[in-house]
């Protein structure tokens, strides 16, 4: 199999048969990246960006270990810049304290759906973007402490720290989506209580679960 | 670098773990983001077009829909805005992920979506149908054109009526759900949208039940997907979360939604009060870092008063808290029964018009247009602006005010949100002309040109302030005239105003002057104005003149000249048929009487007449007024009833910002009546309330706040506590600090700390604060009866000495001002004599004593009763006396009889009467009884203060001294 490195060199030199296949590899990648902080036609426009800047900028592939690893950092130079448009208007973007949600609200009926998948959707984009993207990385791209190393632009050994902050703090928003029925102040207060979640679970797990 | 890093590493053991199977979870969700989505393939194919060249992809279609772009996007899922070519219009179709680990849930969205299509509402925004792409299901519903309820209250300040009403309209939305069955389960204002029409319409209806997690996922967007013009707020920043400690700001769930319990419609009535609530008054009504803390601030029913504080929304306000009861059984049965008080209540309050526009489900847009100019003449920036706020703070700073530049502060708030107050009048008067005839509306600018006029007397007067100006001031602001009875006025109205522009500002500096403390100044203005008045033949200017005069004069204590330009102004204005004038006047006149307390008969009637004016003419405010004023007036004779006045008032009055200071009174007059009363408890509970309020209002440093130190002192120095003493001082430093040497209010400090040191036994601290209330007492008014009240206490605290001499010296001095102002027989006078006589016994002066406890028996009674616990003085001074004198059968006559009233009395007092007893008995032969006495004076000493012993020793000596042969026990 031709690698990333030959594709993208290939297409550079005007290779555009070289230039659909890469592209075909990594697209869903991109896609994704971009797609879980802004909306898809945002997401594709970015796609677009990103390989458009790995073939114009020649000289922009210098010591990166791969193709995937450049795209990544490419695109997440353009997903700041992007956010940062957004934001401009009003507010500074910052990525390491920004999310891209803000919380309404605290969570509910959670009683018996706590390892439901939008719970970790929703406790990623809590994070501040650089901390999602980082964690997003990590676990859906596989990239490894020196490809983020490189795609962030610090040292591997920063990345460890930071990815292991990040690990905690999804977990510590992960807790609090999950957290647990309040408190009962009196103890006629915690019988009904106590009735009422026996007759939602009593329900919830009936016919459908 | 290795610092941080170290302190990352050390804390990690303590900090949250990642579990291994939401990392699998996490990995698992990489597929679960993309795959089997048809929108990713359209998506690609555009780019690769883009990138590659080669055939443009067809527009991307839903069902017959054609994709024009996106409208907002989020975890649930996007929304897109699609054209129908078939009906030829725009349709908004929300697309929703797929729901991977609950298949079971696109079908049920999908039925949810179609029997939601049933429903057709003005309010509730369309729905037309629903199917699946790929495998997301979707919805198309009606394409609004405009903003979410959220982004229209962000974008500028909204006036209160206008809030209301747009609430009302999408809570006739919501109530028409409920009629058909469906229950929203997440109102809140991003699913509330606004067309560019002024359409209020509730979207979202029950998805949040046919989706698992959708709630979880909408409410921590924060944005609707649903939303009409949201594409670039898919980023929020996230400050409570920055620090990855403190959970986002609740939202708008009821506490069942919140228990996972099952809703009904009435979960929905309380999100909508919540919102509305929010959007009022600029908070949550309940606050909680988390679920368990917010659940718990609604359980107990503390809401948050709010950081804006509109008028006009009292009513409303007493509405949405019953919609956020606990318990749904609490809230209004239906939306339909909240809707109809609220509109009620809202017209009530403004009387727009408006409430009939929301009706039809549409809001209000004011027209812009060649109309005639409206209200030019009223420029509330003439009236105040920035420059006034720096001079005025300017000025106050050159006083000698410590509190100054705080007052300053409020002051210039308060004008500022005054005059913008009339701004806003203006513009919902000229907004409305088109439903008023002119006459109305001229009536109406009148009206506000008057209100305009006040606050520009105000910052003139201001602007030349002395200290009495600094001290009133905040309250001068508080009293500006209230500017919403502006709005109400129609033409055949009584006017609130002189017509004349000069009147009117004759007035208004008379009010002024009035308001800043300036009461014979203000005498003097108003006898000008009722002058000009009458000339003019302004007979609705003249009564105002009369009414304000009285009001300076009672201020002044000019109580008789004061009560006779109240009655003329009253007999004037109910001849000339100015009937809320006459309810104003006697309402004052009630007022002035309950607080002069020597008119109880003439108070009776003036409330008996206020009341019927009040009811005739339903002022609410003088409603609560003539409430106060009962109260006042109950106070002395049945202050159980006054407390339950002042309870119901304050109870009425809770929570509504705009009636604040009367609320204020109102616990200032409970925690009397609770004095009175004794429950020293309550009246700590409300002296504190007070005291914060006061700190706030007029800061720390204001004479007013020494006040409210100085009530709280007492109610815990009664109640006990030791702390007392420090508010005492607290209000004695203010005091001292702000007025002249010698004013009443520091002399009243300086007793009470005197009082409380006697209690706490320090009896040098005791005395030398009553010789220094004494001497500043005889410096300012050596006539006044505060000589006498400062001498008795000096005269105890001499007494408690052991000086006997000095105390009757002390009392002496009393007793000759009390007698000489009050009266021979006056209560004051006879306990006065009943004290002297005491400290003459103590002398051993007891045959000049005993005829001063005969005479003070003989005044006593036809006072307070046979029965009166004070009776136990005389009577045991008497005894005491009589023993001395070698009489033990009259002696054992009075101690029996000051033993039975004195059952309540201090413990020492009880010790002194059973001593004496005890001798008498001895002398009359009673040896058993006797001893019995003996014995109980003897149990009384283990538990004695050391001051109680003392004074009982005394006692001891003398009565032994003059009865040698009487044997000691």
């Amino acid at each position: 199999m031709v690698d990333d490195f030959e594709l993208l060199t290939a297409w550079r030199d005007g290779d555009t048969e070289a230039g659909q296949r890469l592209f075909a590899r990594h697209f869903d990648a991109l896609f994704r990246f971009f797609r879980n902080k802004i909306g898809d036609n945002d997401a594709a426009d970015l796609v677009q960006t990103t390989f458009l800047a790995c073939v114009e900028r020649r000289d922009g592939f210098r010591g990166e270990s791969s193709v995937r690893t450049f795209l990544f950092a490419v695109a997440r130079r353009r997903l700041y810049s992007h956010l940062e448009s957004i934001h401009r208007a009003d507010r500074r973007f910052d990525a390491g304290v920004t999310s891209v949600v803000d919380i309404g609200a605290t969570p509910s009926q959670l009683v018996d759906r706590k390892r439901s998948y939008s719970v970790l959707l929703a406790a990623l984009r809590m994070l501040p973007v650089e901390t999602q993207t980082l964690l997003e990385l990590h676990y859906w791209e596989k990239l490894s402490g020196s490809q983020l190393a490189e795609v962030f632009a610090v040292a591997e050994g920063t990345i460890r720290t930071r990815l292991r902050r990040a690990k905690q703090l999804l977990a510590e928003a992960i807790d609090r989506l999950r957290e647990g029925p309040p408190m009962a102040t009196a103890e006629e207060n915690l019988e009904a209580w106590a009735s009422e979640v026996r007759e939602e679970f009593a329900r919830s797990k009936g016919p459908e679960q | 670098m290795t610092d941080v890093n170290r302190t990352m590493e050390g804390d990690s053991a303590a900090l949250a773990e990642l579990a291994p199977q939401d990392e699998h979870a996490l990995e698992e969700l990489r597929s679960a983001t993309l795959d089997g989505d048809p929108r990713k393939e359209h998506q690609r194919a555009r780019v690769q077009a883009a990138l590659f060249g080669g055939p443009t992809p067809p527009p991307e279609t839903i069902a017959r829909y054609r994709i024009l772009g996106e409208i907002g996007s989020g975890a649930m899922g996007e929304v897109l805005e699609a054209y129908d070519d078939v009906l030829t219009r725009k349709v908004a179709i929300k697309l929703v992920h797929r729901q991977r680990r609950s298949p079971r849930a696109s079908t049920r969205m999908l039925q949810e979506a179609r029997s939601l299509a049933q429903l057709s509402h003005p309010n509730v925004v369309q729905v037309y149908e629903a199917g699946m792409h790929g495998d997301r299901a979707w919805i198309a519903m009606e394409h609004i054109d405009g903003q979410s309820l959220t982004e229209w209250l962000g974008a500028k300040p909204r006036d209160a009526s206008v809030i209301l009403d747009v609430f009302i309209a999408a809570g006739r939305g919501l109530a028409a759900a409920h009629e058909a069955g469906f229950v929203h389960r997440d109102f809140k204002p991003d699913n509330v949208l606004i067309d560019t029409r002024g359409r209020v319409k509730v979207v979202d209806f029950g998805l949040v039940r046919a989706i698992p997690d959708s709630h979880l996922l909408e409410t921590l967007e924060g944005d609707s997907t649903f939303n009409g013009a949201n594409s670039s707020s898919t980023l929020h920043p996230h400050p409570l979360t920055q620090d990855g400690t403190v959970l986002g700001t609740p939202g708008y769930m009821s506490p069942e939604q919140i228990r996972g319990a099952a809703l009904d419609a009435r979960s929905d009535q309380f999100s909508f009060c919540a919102a509305a609530w929010f959007a009022l008054f600029g908070e949550r009504p309940f606050k909680g870092a988390t679920l368990r803390h917010l659940h718990y601030a609604m359980h107990q029913g503390t809401v948050e008063a709010g950081t804006q504080q509109p008028r006009g929304v009292g009513a409303a306000r007493r509405v949405l808290r019953r919609g956020l009861s606990f318990k749904p059984d609490e809230r209004f049965a239906s939306m339909d029964e909240l809707l109809e008080q609220l509109s009620v209540r809202s017209r009530r309050g403004w009387v727009l018009g408006a409430g009939a526009v929301a009706l039809a489900g549409t809001l209000a847009v004011a027209s812009v247009g060649e109309e005639p100019p409206c209200g030019e003449g009223l420029d509330p920036d003439a009236a105040w602006s920035s420059e006034h706020a720096a001079s005025i703070t300017d000025t106050f700073a050159r006083t000698p005010a410590p509190y100054a530049a705080v007052t300053a502060q409020r002051v210039t708030e308060g004008m500022k949100r005054y005059a913008a107050e009339i701004g806003r009048a203006r513009d919902t008067v000229c907004a409305d002309r088109s439903r008023s005839d002119t006459a109305t509306v001229d009536a109406r600018l009148a009206c506000l040109e008057g209100r305009s006029s006040a606050l520009g007397a105000l910052a003139s007067r201001f602007d030349a302030a002395d200290a009495t100006t600094v001290e009133h001031a905040v309250d001068a602001v508080t009293h500006l005239p209230p500017i919403r009875r502006c709005i109400t006025r129609g033409s055949g109205d009584e006017p609130l105003v002189p017509a004349d522009p000069d009147l009117r500002a004759a007035l208004a500096s008379a009010h002024a002057a009035r308001g800043t403390g300036h009461g014979a100044l203000a005498v003097e203005l108003s006898s000008a104005l009722l002058q000009s008045a009458t000339e003019a033949g302004d007979e609705a200017t003249a009564v105002d003149a009369r009414v304000l005069r009285a009001t300076a004069r009672f201020e002044q204590g000019e109580h008789d000249a004061a009560v006779t330009d109240m009655t003329a102004a009253i007999a004037r204005a109910t001849a000339a048929g100015l009937e809320e004038r006459a309810t104003e006047a006697w309402v004052d006149l009630a007022t002035h009487g309950a607080r002069d307390l020597r008119r109880p008969t003439e108070t009776a009637r003036w409330l008996v007449h206020a009341e019927g004016w009040v009811e005739r003419t339903g002022l609410e405010d003088q409603r609560w007024a003539l409430e106060l004023a009962r109260g006042h007036h109950q106070f002395l004779g049945a202050p159980a009833d006054a407390y339950a006045t002042f309870d119901a008032l304050a109870e009425d009055l809770e929570g509504r910002a705009e009636l604040e200071q009367l609320a204020a009174r109102a616990r200032h007059g409970r925690s009397m009546a609770a004095m009175q009363l004794r429950d020293t408890e309550a009246a700590a509970r409300d002296s504190r309330w007070l005291l914060d309020y006061t700190r706030h209002k007029y800061g720390e440093q204001h004479p007013f706040t020494a006040s409210s130190h100085y009530g709280l002192g007492l109610a815990l120095f009664h109640g006990g506590n030791e702390e007392g003493v420090e508010h005492y001082r607290a209000a004695l430093e203010t005091w001292q600090a702000v007025y002249p040497s010698g004013h009443p209010e520091t002399i009243k400090a300086l007793v009470a700390l005197a009082d409380a040191e006697l209690s706490a036994g320090r009896l040098p601290q005791a005395r030398q604060y009553a010789e220094d209330a004494l001497q500043m007492q005889q410096e300012v008014g050596p006539e006044e009866l505060g000589v006498a009240e400062v001498s008795t206490v000096l005269g105890v605290v001499q007494h408690a000495e052991g000086h006997f001499d000095l105390a009757a010296r002390s009392h002496r001095t009393a007793l000759a001002r009390y007698e000489k102002r009050l009266g021979p027989d006056d209560y004051n006078t006879a306990v006065a004599r009943s004290n002297l006589g005491e400290a003459l016994v103590m002398d051993g002066r007891y045959e000049e004593a005993r005829p001063l406890f005969e005479s003070a028996l003989a005044s006593l009674p036809p006072v307070v009763g046979d029965e009166h616990p004070v009776l136990a003085f005389p009577l045991k001074g008497a005894g005491i006396a009589a023993v001395l004198a070698g009489e033990p059968e009259e002696a054992i006559l009075q101690l029996a009889r000051a033993r039975a009233l004195a059952k309540d009395a201090d413990p020492a007092e009880r010790a002194e009467i059973d001593l004496a007893y005890a001798h008498a008995l001895a002398a009359s032969g009673d040896a058993v009884q006797s001893a019995a006495r003996r014995a109980e004076v003897q149990a009384w000493r283990t538990s004695a203060t050391e001051l109680g012993l003392t004074r009982l020793d005394r006692l001891q000596r003398r009565l032994s001294a003059s009865a040698p042969a009487e044997s000691d026990g």
